[in-house]
């Protein structure tokens, strides 16, 4: 058995406040595993490994193929197709996004499907690749929160991960890397470990399928003597030096909307219409800030754990070569940036004010429908609500 | 024929005769009549009847230009009643003594006028005709009925030419009903047909659904409790088709509803203030007359703006809808959509635009009510392509039923490669009962389309048979025609 070792990292001074903390834990009373932390970092340090990719068409993805492309490993991006867009086409668009000239030569996109149990792939081409395959890197998501989404998310969350899971199994992989959340702790109060958590409520039905999703791989890789890292990150937003972003969702969001309306109201301001901006209490200064008397629910003493996304692909490649006992890893920030700070700046960088924080008893109370629908009387109660634990509840209810 | 009705309604003449030889049913071909003959009152039509009865012409009788199955060609003589359009309103009696040759846009604005209203099909459509042959449904069916609910009274002449009324004692029985395609009792020579009163309040809502089995289960209930006048669950299709004066606006907008904001379908409902009060209660969400209109008016901006954009990001576990429809999003939705006469007339070709800004700057194009009664904006439905409407009378409950047939609708059209979309469901008699409406779309002039539709009837008639023959409440439309005077209750309850 392996011994139990803590560590912490401490990255350079743009990411100071962030920490690293990992908890081995995955071997314990499991099989034997594929192979020995030597074979593991001799392949690596002769760029012999081939890393499978999974979810390179997102954010953190495609921040993570571009990281293992630089470090000259040969990357396998599994990828669909969308909006009669082809894989490579996606994968290719996503790194000249990045800046990259063209896909890398060691990066080879592959057309598959985690929807189905074969990956999409022909008997062939499916042993082909598991006879390739030396650590997988699971980052594709569902990163919804809706409760209404439950099956599409639990299909993407977790039966996917058993179609990876069953592939893993069946290839010469020796590492499973599990994208994870910091939230798959779900309501569980007090200080949260790096190991697996014990819990049953959750916020919402994405941290239930993290977590049950955590549970599915450790219990596999056990199994199947893979050894596996779960990375825990909280909310990745854009690059801390250049502020760059794929999609301004998420923290983004609330953000977007603000700036969305005062772009409306301002444009109605300047075509000389100002009747219904003033009905709404909005006002432009000469210098075209604006007057928006917005609330934004948040919790009393609310916050947002926040790391920049070269934040966690440097900690992601910290933790992955050199935690090679498996283990639990949060990647978050020990600062919390307070929903007032994230309204300051927000206020200050787009010249607006009026912005205000305040609980969920200032709003007027949702109408509750007295007619219950059939799939309403059917929806499966799991506990979870609608809040985010991101920093914005209910974002569609401003009141001005 | 000409002494029967003078020389300037009857003739041979192929360049009149050549308007009466076609119709957009795709499986019937061009047929040439013999003759054209236009009668100007019952008796007249009586008499051409029994002319052609005793010369043994086959004759068939014509509405306002034309049918869309294919029924009313013949090689022998077309009646055309066209001219038969007199209108005697009896408030006393809240029933209206109509001619065949009467429309349903004559007759509603008629009823209109009086402050009543009646239950009428498409405005082009003969009343009389409408009746005989489906029994005339719509959404206001949830009320008003169908069948032999919409007549007081009809005279009809058989084609012998005996005259009866349906009340004779002695007359034949067409309030029956057989689960058989029969002919008509005769040709109509008029009726007596109910109008309703109308209230001062009465406005429209449309309550928007992401399963079309909530939005069952709804219409359903609210007909139950009597809640509403008209009531009909419209598809993604129908409801963005009605509301936009273009295809490309009705197809963006379409994609806008199901993608965007997740409204699946909608529950559209006309009624008073108690009605619309009571549905307030009932749902967390509705789209009201006014919020309509500035919808309306406002659409090419809706698929334009940013908006889907910001609606995108919601993660709520409500419905994108709820949110935009919001009070609360209501003032923010209209500087979005900036909603004018001006506005929605951007999306017509520059040299229509002033036409549309005058139409729209009148309320009725943007009135449920209105729309719902006279019917104009169902012409949309088939601009792009001939519409081929499935009608089947339904159980509400369970919703499987609908359910399977709206899937086996869809897989059959997506085998032959057609259009198709749900069109409408109404509830009837409480609740008990509804009309479903599938469509397929389909371009008549193109032949290998026709092929497919033909190709296609011979996969939905078994299907819905095999269903009507398992599922109590099932009956196909096409079993109805010519029967249309039956008793609901007797179609609706085999």
């Amino acid at each position: 058995m392996r011994q139990k070792r803590k560590f912490f990292v401490y990255l350079n001074a743009a990411q100071k406040g962030c920490r690293i903390f990992a908890c081995p834990f995955l071997h314990q009373n499991g099989g034997d595993i594929r192979a020995t932390d030597n074979e593991i970092t001799g392949r690596r340090q002769s760029k012999n490994t081939c890393f499978l990719l999974t979810g390179a068409t997102g954010f953190l993805g495609i921040h993570l193929a571009e990281m293992l492309s630089q470090q000259e490993y040969t990357v396998i991006i599994l990828a669909r197709s969308r909006d009669n867009t082809a894989p490579k086409e996606r994968i290719q668009e996503l790194f000249d996004w990045l800046g990259s000239d063209g896909i890398p030569s060691c990066v080879q996109v592959v057309a598959a499907d985690l929807n189905r149990s074969d990956l999409g792939l022909s008997w062939t081409d499916y042993h082909r690749l598991a006879s390739r395959v030396d650590e997988i890197i699971h980052c594709a998501s569902d990163t919804s929160f809706s409760e209404r989404k439950r099956e599409q998310i639990e299909k993407a969350n977790v039966k996917n991960l058993h179609h990876l899971l069953d592939f893993a199994a069946k290839s010469r992989c020796c590492f499973f890397h599990f994208i994870s959340t910091a939230y798959a702790a779900g309501k569980k109060h007090g200080i949260c470990p790096e190991t697996l958590v014990d819990t049953r409520s959750f916020f919402n039905v994405y941290e239930e399928t993290k977590h049950r999703a955590e549970m599915t791989a450790a219990a596999r890789c056990r199994r199947e003597g893979i050894r596996l890292n779960i990375y825990r990150p909280s909310i990745v937003y854009g690059n801390s030096r250049t502020g760059k972003t794929l999609r301004f969702n998420a923290m983004y969001y609330p953000v977007k909307i603000l700036v969305f309306l005062k772009n409306l109201y301002h444009q109605k301001h300047q075509e000389q219409t100002r009747e219904s901006a003033e009905k709404m209490g909005i006002s432009f200064g000469p210098d075209g800030a604006a007057h928006m008397p917005i609330k934004i629910e948040a919790a009393p003493f609310g916050g947002i754990n926040l790391i920049p996304v070269d934040f966690f692909t440097a900690a992601f490649s910290a933790i992955m070569e050199t935690a090679l006992d498996g283990g639990v890893f949060h990647i978050t920030n020990n600062t919390i940036t307070s929903v007032s700070d994230f309204i300051h700046y927000t206020q200050t960088y787009f010249h607006i004010t009026g912005i205000q924080a305040v609980p969920a008893e200032d709003f007027p109370p949702v109408h509750k429908p007295g007619w219950k629908s059939c799939s309403a009387a059917t929806r499966k109660s799991t506990g979870s609500t609608c809040r985010t634990n991101v920093f914005l509840t209910t974002p569609a209810q401003p009141l001005f | 024929m000409k002494t029967i009705v003078g020389e300037k309604w009857a003739t041979n003449d192929p360049a009149h005769l050549i308007a009466y030889a076609n119709d957009p049913f795709p499986l019937a071909d061009l047929q040439m009549p013999g003759y054209v003959v236009l009668p100007g009152s019952a008796d007249e039509l009586v008499k051409i009847v029994r002319f052609a009865d005793k010369a043994r012409i086959p004759a068939v009788v014509r509405g306002n230009g034309g049918s869309v199955f294919g029924f009313v060609f013949t090689p022998g003589i077309v009646i055309d009643v066209n001219r038969m359009k007199n209108i005697q309103l009896d408030p006393d009696n809240w029933t209206a003594v109509i001619e065949p040759g009467v429309t349903s846009f004559e007759l509603q604005k008629a009823a209109a006028e009086q402050g009543y209203r009646v239950n009428t099909a498409e405005p082009a459509a003969t009343v009389c005709g409408n009746i005989v042959c489906t029994g005339l449904f719509s959404t206001w069916a949830n009320v008003y009925g169908v069948g032999a609910d919409h007549i007081v009274d009809m005279t009809f002449v058989d084609r012998h030419g005996t005259v009866f009324s349906i009340n004779d004692k002695n007359a034949p029985n067409v309030f029956g009903f057989e689960e058989a395609v029969l002919p008509s009792p005769g040709i109509c020579t008029g009726a007596r047909v109910r109008m309703h009163p109308v209230t001062d309040d009465e406005e429209g809502l449309l309550v928007p659904f992401t399963t079309l089995a909530d939005a069952v289960s709804f219409a359903k209930d609210i007909s139950r409790r009597r809640i509403g006048l008209a009531v009909g669950i419209l598809g993604g299709h129908y409801l963005s088709t009605f509301i936009s004066p273009t295809r490309t606006l009705a197809e963006q907008t379409r994609d806008v509803f199901s993608g965007i904001l997740e409204m699946t379908c909608v529950v559209s409902v006309i009624g008073d203030k108690y009605a619309r009060s009571s549905i307030r209660q009932m749902v967390p969400c509705v789209i009201d007359s006014s919020t309509l209109r500035m919808f309306m008016l406002g659409l090419p901006q809706l698929v334009r703006s940013d908006l889907a954009d910001i609606v995108q990001g919601l993660e709520s576990d409500r419905p994108a809808y709820e949110t935009v429809f919001s009070e609360e999003m209501l003032p923010v939705l209209e500087e979005i959509l900036s909603p004018s006469p001006e506005t929605i007339a951007a999306a017509v070709d520059e040299d229509l635009r002033d036409f549309y800004e005058d139409l729209y700057s009148r309320p009725h194009m943007t009135d449920m009510v209105w729309l719902a009664m006279f019917r104009i904006v169902s012409a949309r439905m088939s601009r792009h392509k001939h519409m081929f409407a499935f009608l089947i009378y339904v159980p509400l409950e369970p919703v499987d039923v609908i359910q399977e047939l709206v899937t086996s609708f869809g897989q059959i059209a997506e085998k032959h490669g057609i259009e198709h979309d749900l069109g409408f469901i109404t509830p009837l008699d409480l609740g008990k009962r509804g009309i479903l409406e599938y469509d397929y779309y389909i371009d008549h002039t193109d032949s290998t389309e026709s092929e497919k539709i033909r190709l296609a009837m011979a996969d939905i008639e078994p299907m819905v048979d095999k269903l009507s023959s398992t599922c109590k409440g099932v009956t196909f439309l096409k079993y109805i025609f010519s029967q249309g005077c039956a008793r609901k209750e007797n179609f609706l309850y085999t």
